[in-house]
């Protein structure tokens, strides 16, 4: 599905990524952890095409997309949330996810002026896609509300259904649980399960450990911009560098 | 006569002014990252009452000798730029310090067609001529001739330059300044007192507009409620070819702007075979700004402003 | 009166019915009551309107700072002069000189913006500015040595609108009822105003409308939805041009002379303000704020007339004062009511800036500490 081939992301003398190789395959959940500043967000730019790589190849489905633009990335089915949540604030919740729609239609502006039969099809279908997604995340009858006053829960409810709406293949959560009680988080575990089970292959970053443990059929673990381990959860929670990266990290 | 010498000096000496209000753009970007629009108007204003001052005095004592006379313009014309830069940014800028960016832009607009027409309709429609009061030596230089009023010109810029930089460099005020300029949260934490330096920064940027205003309108030998913007826009073009926020940048944009444009007037008579004339001359700042924009954003001396995207 | 609005409001058909009687009658009504000429200041309104809601397309919709707007209006006003009148002596149909205008200010649109839409809002801004200044003094210096602008002195006599047999530049009699030339070009400008108004809002409300609103509120999160950014504000930026270019081929029609002089600076910053001062993004609030800012300035040349009412004479030229007084209105303007007279929905709170996502951001960097 993804393959990420000796990466490399320099910024200015400062080396983020250093040769940093990953394999994603199709339909697994594959957890990307590490200790704050190992590299893990900088390593979801480069994949989705916001930041260009300095060295390395990445592949999305035997397709060379280092330094692609993000929407072509998108548009070979790779789409993503961001840890800080970055929703369009001031649209409606249903307006944000009928904006994930954008690569799936193909109304321009001729079409938009007209409202020819085709374009007034694609333009209820979009909106019932919208609110079908809005649903399978958990937000039905949220619509209305503007996304950012939406709580904190919703509105990374809200940029799932707004990823899903381009329909990707593969979709990448950066921390979707941050911020987030027990509950909250079980019942986004469960989501993240019906994702995987309607086909969708998942990247998650986590500093849950619990949770990444729990929910995922691989790990790696940056440190430092270098990819330390890679495997089995449990293989990997007891490899000795990890240990050590994490309580050197918190000491 | 050498033309080429000539049209470099000619430059060199247009150049130094831009380079004055250049400063005053870079500075306040520098801190606030905003375009201070009325800054043109602001030089405007200071060559207009030191005309004005100029005038009375002439007028009332025509026996003084004109460098007094001249030195009174402008030690009232700068306070006055002073002042005004305070009051602009305190009523048009500060207010609005957490708006979205084009509300200040909008406002500076507003701000410049204020003073435009208050211009207007204290000193007239008209040219206002500048009095007949300065030294009128010439020398020759390599074949070019240079006149007093440009050696004074480039001197005094040079000085007001070194003024500048020991200011930022070297004392109290100009350390508060960079570090506001670094991050405004920081620097507060610091304990820097971030309204301060902001109202510092426009007059200071405000002096030294007055100073060009005086030196533009002795240089050209008249004043017109008009001549800001232009001046402003090239100014600004200047500090965006050096590198806006960069003060450096902008003395060097300013001087190189200055130069390209008298080269460009003397020679694109000869490139393009006498299909356009020196009456072009305005449009080299606006092909520099925008090719600098597009090929260079972050200017000869800046970092890169660019969005990515 | 309030009681009377309430009923309108839920009878949509019988208001629109009213207003579209007042706006068929308005150049009767006006002309009657002010006198002539101000008949020709409605058809301004409109024409302005047009500009206006040209411009809020890229600077309301997709958030693209453009203070050259008026070249766009420039090239649109001088292609029609070329192609209609004794310069050139050529004399070719509007619908035909019309959106060839419209085409040649989109292309330079495209020109114009395909390398400088990465720029950040202001540098925008201010590239756009220089843009309009270098259209303005090639117009200004085109005459020599080859005639093509005829410079300063502008090109006259161009050729009126003529439809079928009837020429829009002359008094025609229509059913019994006189006509003169302004009232003609008045219902023109009145359909094509009303077919303006239509797209906008259709666009607005598409597709390609809520690519645009997602670039002006997040472009990185834009982008990351598989919106090609660059092509989209491009889209909207020539989409704004063309605008311009046409309403520029109707005020050369309308006016029968153009020179560089309508197209300075100070007009791209008045249709500019139209939009902010009635509501930026907002159809009836960018129309109210064109028209106020068409009436404004004129009705301001009665200053006059009151301060020979008020002090005997005539102290201060009208003309001098209106444009200070224009300037102060904005500034006060955007101190006051930043998201304009009648803000749109989404502007409003753009304005308002309560800031709950970044407080989140806050929020979710604690909770990664803990």
């Amino acid at each position: 599905m993804l393959s990420v081939d000796k990466v490399s992301k320099r910024f200015g003398g400062l080396a983020a990524l250093e040769d940093v190789s990953l394999s994603v395959g199709a339909g697994e959940i594959y957890g990307l952890i590490g200790p704050n500043g190992a590299g893990k967000t900088t390593l979801f730019n480069c994949m989705t095409g916001l930041y260009s790589v300095s060295e390395g190849a990445i592949r999305l489905r035997g397709v060379a997309v280092q330094n692609a633009k993000p929407h072509r990335i998108v548009g070979l089915g790779f789409a993503r949330t961001f840890q800080n949540i970055r929703l369009f604030a001031n649209m409606t919740a249903l307006e944000n996810v009928m904006v994930g729609r954008h690569i799936q239609t193909r109304t321009g502006v001729l079409g938009a002026v007209l409202r020819g039969p085709a374009s007034r099809t694609e333009e209820r279908e979009t909106r019932e896609r919208a609110h079908d997604l809005m649903a399978f995340v958990g937000l039905a009858g949220k619509g209305r509300a503007l996304a950012g006053h939406l709580a904190y829960g919703d509105q990374r409810r809200l940029e799932i259904a707004r990823a899903l709406a381009t329909e990707p293949k593969l979709l990448a959560l950066d921390e979707p649980v941050a911020g987030m009680n027990p509950s909250e988080r079980r019942e986004m575990s469960e989501l993240f399960q019906k994702l995987r089970n309607s086909g969708i292959t998942l990247l998650l970053i986590e500093h849950d450990v619990k949770l990444v443990m729990g929910l995922c059929d691989r790990v790696a673990v940056l440190d430092y911009g270098r990819k330390i381990a890679e495997g089995a959860p449990e293989a990997v929670q007891k490899d000795p560098a990890v240990i050590e990266a994490y309580l050197g990290g918190e000491a | 006569m050498d033309i080429f010498i000539q049209q470099l000096i000619n430059g060199l000496v247009l150049g130094s002014i831009y380079a004055l209000v250049a400063l005053g753009y870079t500075m306040v970007y520098g801190i606030l990252e905003l375009i201070n629009f009325a800054h043109g108007e602001v030089t405007m204003i200071g060559a207009m009452v030191a005309l004005a001052v100029i005038g009375a005095l002439l007028g009332a004592h025509p026996e003084l000798p004109g460098m007094m006379v001249l030195l009174a313009g402008v030690l009232v014309a700068v306070p006055a730029c002073m002042a005004l830069g305070f009051v602009i940014e305190r009523v048009a800028y500060r207010p609005l310090r957490k708006a979205p960016r084009l509300a200040p832009l909008i406002t500076a607009i507003g701000v410049s067609i204020v003073l435009q027409n208050a211009a207007m309709l204290i000193w007239g429609r008209g040219y206002v001529s500048f009095p007949a009061i300065l030294p009128r030596g010439r020398h020759d230089l390599l074949g070019a001739t240079v006149s007093d009023l440009q050696i004074a010109i480039v001197a005094l810029s040079i000085l007001t330059m070194f003024g500048l930089v020991f200011l930022v460099n070297h004392t109290r005020l100009g350390r508060a300044m960079r570090a506001t300029a670094q991050s405004r949260e920081v620097a507060e934490l610091m304990g820097v007192n971030v309204n301060t330096v902001i109202s510092a920064t426009f007059i200071i940027g405000s002096a030294l507009a007055a100073i060009a205003g005086v030196m533009v309108s002795a240089y050209y030998g008249l004043a017109h409620y008009y001549m800001g913007f232009l001046l402003g826009l090239k100014a600004f073009s200047a500090a965006v070819l050096g590198g806006i926020g960069n003060i450096t940048g902008a003395v060097l944009g300013g001087l190189l702007l200055g130069v390209i444009e008298a080269l460009g007037a003397g020679y694109i008579g000869d490139l393009t075979g006498g299909f356009l004339g020196s009456n072009y001359q305005d449009v080299f700042a606006f092909m520099v700004l925008i090719l600098v924009l597009v090929f260079r954003p972050s200017g000869l001396l800046g970092e890169r402003v660019a969005s990515r995207a | 009166m309030p009681a009377a609005l309430r009923w309108l409001r839920h009878n949509p058909r019988i208001a629109f019915g009213l207003l579209a009687v007042l706006l068929v009658a308005l150049p009767f009504l006006v002309g009657a009551g002010l006198g002539r000429s101000w008949v020709r200041v409605l058809d301004f309104a409109l024409l302005y309107a047009m500009l206006a809601l040209g411009l809020n397309i890229v600077v309301g919709y997709a958030g693209l700072l453009d203070l050259g707007y008026i070249a766009f209006y420039a090239l649109g006003a001088y292609l029609y002069a070329w192609l209609g009148s004794p310069h050139f002596g050529l004399h070719l149909p509007f619908w035909l000189a019309l959106p060839l205008g419209a085409m040649l200010a989109g292309l330079f649109g495209v020109l114009l913006g395909a390398p400088t839409l990465r720029l950040r809002g202001d540098y925008l801004a201010i590239v756009t500015l220089g843009f309009g200044e270098i259209i303005r003094i090639f117009l200004n210096n085109l005459d020599a040595p080859v005639n093509i602008t005829n410079g300063p002195q502008g090109i006259n006599l161009i050729d009126p609108i003529h439809i079928g047999g009837l020429s829009l530049g002359q008094t025609a009699h229509v059913f019994g009822i006189q006509l003169s030339s302004p009232h003609l070009y008045y219902y023109l400008f009145l359909v094509l105003t009303l077919a303006t108004i239509l797209v906008a809002m259709r666009l607005q409300d598409s597709r390609i409308g809520r690519a645009w609103a997602a670039i002006r509120e997040d472009e990185v999160a834009a982008a990351a939805m598989g919106i090609n950014t660059r092509n989209i504000k491009l889209l909207a930026f020539a989409m704004g041009a063309m605008f311009g270019g046409l309403a520029g081929g109707l005020f050369a029609a309308f006016q029968g002379f153009i020179s560089p002089e309508s197209f300075n600076l100070m007009e791209s910053i008045m249709i500019l303000c139209m939009i902010v001062l009635g509501g930026m993004g907002n159809i009836p609030g960018v129309i109210l704020g064109a028209v106020l800012l068409t009436v404004l300035p004129e009705a301001l040349r009665y200053i006059g007339d009151w301060q020979r009412a008020m002090i005997g004479h005539v102290a201060v030229d009208p003309n001098d004062l209106r444009m200070l007084l224009f300037g102060l209105a904005m500034v006060v303007m955007m101190l006051y009511r930043p998201a304009g007279l009648i803000p749109s929905r989404q502007r409003k709170r753009e304005f308002t800036a309560e800031d709950s996502v970044a407080e989140q951001e806050q929020a979710s960097l604690y909770d990664a500490k803990a």
